[in-house]
């Protein structure tokens, strides 16, 4: 990664939709240049993901339920991942080494909505055990939030 | 708590794609709904303006800056002590997010470190804070994990019998 490639991904965390053609005349290099490291770097996952963050509260959202996954003993939670990955509302999965193996983000508009997801795991052949804590409404219910925040001189926004 | 903001299908259509890649041009979208791309410009703005999209999200792979690990922890906390753990986490500096939850923990935290002696020193950190009772750490296997197609985004359906 050059100078070039930073002050692209420096301009796009602040906004992710700024012009291509005023990056380049930031930098003093063409738009197809920019367009051309820009497409570059998605191809090499550098860039994963450009999104847009929503206020899941608006949209009719309630909360939040952070799943804490462990497998049955003896088993692999590679197949069971593949579902979880796939459910809708599961917006954040991944496996994890250490007191859990898996860890899940549910979000849900009702207790039913949250029930049938939960139950539908659990269910899961691989999976022996799910720990469910729910992070408290108002306060984290932005999706998604970025991770590179403070490596990319950005100010953490404080929690209102 | 926030009220609900009522989102019908061009709206939804709007969210769902820019979730997908937030570059798609409006002019796209426009063809994908039928309608004018001034509409979808009115639109997404005033879906800015209503608080419903909060701002744009890169997710870059952290590689690049060493950090190659993400971790969470779950702690429980005595009962006065919440404000000040939060705050602690708060004040280091590779805590990416922390918030206080509801279940058989009491405080969640997420923090990048670059290599096992890091995540031996976020512990040692967090333990020795005074109210902390126990520490669970869980190192993720992928760096993020964010599945952004996966949320559900309906319009509203009328309410016609209230």
């Amino acid at each position: 990664m050059d100078e070039i490639d930073q002050t692209i991904i420096r301009e796009l965390t602040k906004d992710a939709r700024k012009p291509f053609r005023k990056i380049a005349m930031k930098i003093g290099v063409s738009t197809q240049t920019v367009i051309k490291r820009y497409n570059e770097m998605k191809t090499n996952n550098i860039i994963q993901i450009a999104t847009i963050s929503i206020d899941l509260n608006k949209i009719g959202y309630a909360g939040t339920a952070h799943l804490l996954i462990k497998s049955s003993t003896g088993k692999d939670l590679t197949k069971s991942f593949e579902h979880i990955k796939n459910t809708p509302n599961i917006v954040i999965a991944t496996k994890a080494i250490g007191d859990f193996e898996g860890y899940a983000v549910l979000v849900f508009k009702n207790i039913e909505d949250l029930f049938t997801t939960i139950l539908q795991i659990r269910k899961l052949s691989d999976i022996g055990y799910v720990d469910v804590v729910f992070s408290v409404p108002g306060i984290n219910t932005f999706f998604p939030k970025p991770l590179n925040r403070k490596y990319l001189g950005k100010k953490s926004p404080k929690s209102e | 708590m926030t009220k609900p903001v009522t989102i019908d299908e061009i709206d939804a259509k709007i969210l769902k794609t820019l979730l997908l890649d937030v570059r798609t041009s409006f002019v796209d979208i426009a063809k994908d709904c039928g309608v004018s791309t001034n509409t979808i410009v009115k639109r997404y703005y005033k879906l800015r303006q209503s608080g419903v999209i909060t701002g744009t999200s890169l997710i870059v792979n952290l590689d690049d800056a060493g950090y190659d690990f993400v971790i969470s922890t779950d702690m429980n906390v005595e009962p006065n002590y919440e404000g000040a753990i939060l705050e602690t986490l708060n004040n280091m500096p590779n805590c990416i997010d922390h918030f206080p939850v509801v279940g058989n923990y009491d405080v969640h935290a997420i923090f990048v470190v670059r290599n096992f002696q890091e995540i031996d020193q976020v512990r040692n950190q967090i333990k020795t804070q005074k109210g902390i009772t126990r520490v669970r750490v869980t190192a993720h296997l992928s760096k993020h994990g964010f599945l952004p197609k996966n949320l559900l985004i309906q319009p509203a359906e009328n309410n016609k019998n209230g």
